[in-house]
């Protein structure tokens, strides 16, 4: 109890109020209290405001809110399907590649046909040659090697990482509510940036994510047909850049471009957006739906004038010409407002 | 019709443990039915923590959409009306805490005194019709600090004990006392229209 001025308790007057004073302090406070009346009066309003909070009126919840949720959890789903479904083909190429040069290996070094597992002084050779050709040796791909990691190149030491986020992944969380965020960043880096990235990256991963990403392709863009519309509705597999790209989940900046789009089907409108934004990295913010409240569709910034076209030939009105970005950070949003109508918007026929 | 509302949720209540065992297994529709279960509570701890419609919707979207995702991690130590408070209390603290709601209310800083009230009066509380001391209370909850505004919501609305609040929170429980002596203090200085 911390006496206030003029020898009032003021601050151990909540605790009083609270019956968090101990024996002492409370009988204190008790005689206190008999012979101040401006103490009486602080501990009589206090006890009024506590009442007053516990009655203050909580708005009713919106009707349709149960059912954005449900919406919610879907989007969340698709996202978390299409994350994981590059996942397992890369893993399991990543594998198959780390084999592949098990066994050209195997071969160069004659012996093959040899007892399948090497006796220790020819695993030594092996990784030893391994080290002379840059190259991992056989045992790259078992759990054993681990902990030789920091000694081998770069490159393997990011593919096993990359290898592990996608262990994690499989299995589910724990609840760590501060660490959600940065799971969902493992997952970005893990599918996008990693596997193709790592160690077989250079020799299976490129075959397995189709390639390096490509520069927009300005025809076909001002035809509004870019790379990442194409992506978006031809379902094709997002191209993987090898260099790494900040998440856009934790940090984001407004990028003041407003769109609107008429759409028919809220839920397929919701998977477009999904898509575009997941073809670049990016996220999709679900903020309700059609009820002029706009969903925000955020991207890296290196690939912003992309999305921007995508959502153009989409139908996303009131986007001209994408502006200039603000310095900031280094992914922005797009806030697209829906409209349901009840047909496809289309040209009025003249 | 009301009866039949409670009862349903009575019933709901008592099928929680399997509801949540189906859901781990992955029942959309079990998931589903926690949810109605449990929108309320979430609901309204979210509001009196943000004060702010739009955030709140979204705020509980995001604990169901969270806990849907960790509920394969909820061991049943707690109940579950327990982990989705905490949830619900940390996600709406963490949204005050994002870029763009730093950048929004950059705009609308904290500043008793700027609420509407006769300042120059200064009307005890005691003195202060209901009506009127609801309609100060709730303008001057809207300008506390988002950290003194949860600390109020989870002692004088939920009734939670201090320790419950440390937890939730993950202070000490000296910096819980400290925090809803001074919160308790500038709101009453507020809602009275004196100088905090």
């Amino acid at each position: 109890m911390s006496d206030g001025s003029n020898g009032h308790p003021r601050d151990g007057l909540s605790e009083y109020l609270d019956d968090q004073l101990g024996v002492e302090e409370r009988t204190a406070m008790d005689r206190h209290l008999a012979s101040c009346e401006d103490c009486r009066t602080e501990l009589d309003a206090l006890r009024r405001l506590a009442r007053a909070i516990g009655d203050a009126e909580v708005p009713p919840i919106p009707s349709d809110l149960a059912a954005r949720i449900g919406r919610s959890l879907d989007a969340a789903t698709i996202v978390r399907f299409s994350r994981r479904r590059f996942v397992v083909p890369a893993t399991i190429a990543a594998t198959l590649g780390a084999i592949g040069i098990l066994v050209a290996l195997q071969w160069r070094e004659g012996h093959f046909g040899a007892p399948a597992t090497p006796e220790p002084q020819e695993k030594d050779r092996a990784f030893d040659e391994s080290k002379r050709l840059n190259v991992p040796s056989a045992s790259v791909a078992t759990d054993d090697t681990l902990s030789a990691r920091q000694t081998r190149p770069e490159k393997e030491s990011i593919g096993r990482e990359a290898l592990d986020k996608d262990v994690k992944l499989s299995n589910e969380p724990a609840l760590e509510e501060r660490s959600n965020q940065k799971k969902d960043e493992r997952v970005q880096v893990g599918v996008e940036g990693g596997v193709p990235g790592g160690v077989v990256g250079g020799v299976v991963g490129g075959i397995a994510s189709g390639g390096a990403a490509e520069p927009v392709d300005v025809e076909r863009r001002d035809r509004g047909l870019s790379k990442v519309m194409n992506e978006a509705v031809g379902v094709a597999a997002p191209a993987a850049k090898a260099e790494a790209v900040p998440s856009c989940v934790d940090r984001w900046s407004d990028s003041g471009v407003r769109g609107s789009w008429d759409v028919s089907d809220v839920d397929a409108a919701e998977r477009q957006l999904g898509r575009i934004a997941h073809a670049v990295r990016g996220i999709g913010l679900w903020r309700g739906v059609a009820d002029g409240r706009p969903y925000v569709v955020v991207v890296p910034r290196d690939r912003f004038e992309e999305v921007f076209y995508a959502l153009r030939a989409r139908g996303v009105t009131g986007l001209e010409e994408p502006p200039t970005l603000a310095e900031g950070t280094d992914c922005t949003g797009i806030s697209i407002a829906l409209t349901v109508v009840a047909e496809p918007a289309s040209p009025t026929p003249r | 019709m009301v009866f039949e509302a409670v009862r349903g949720i009575l019933s709901a209540m008592d099928e929680e443990p399997e509801l949540v065992r189906k859901a781990i297994g992955g029942d959309r529709r079990a998931f589903d039915l926690l949810v109605e279960l449990h929108l309320p509570q979430v609901w309204a701890t979210v509001w009196r923590v943000l004060r702010h419609r739009e955030d709140t919707e979204d705020v509980v979207q995001e604990v169901f959409v969270t806990a849907h995702r960790a509920l394969p991690g909820f061991r049943g130590d707690a109940k579950l009306s327990t982990w989705l408070h905490r949830i619900a209390v940390t996600r709406a603290l963490n949204h005050v805490e994002k870029a763009e709601e730093k950048l929004r209310r950059a705009s609308d800083p904290i500043d008793l005194e700027a609420v509407d009230v006769p300042r120059a009066i200064g009307t005890p509380l005691g003195a202060l019709e209901s009506k009127e001391l609801m309609r100060r209370l709730a303008d001057c909850l809207a300008k506390l600090p988002v950290a003194w505004r949860a600390v109020l919501a989870l002692r004088d609305a939920e009734q939670n004990t201090y320790e419950h609040i440390a937890e939730t929170l993950h202070i000490e429980l000296g910096t819980v006392r400290s925090r809803l002596a001074r919160a308790r203090a500038s709101l009453k200085d507020c809602v009275e229209g004196r100088a905090a």
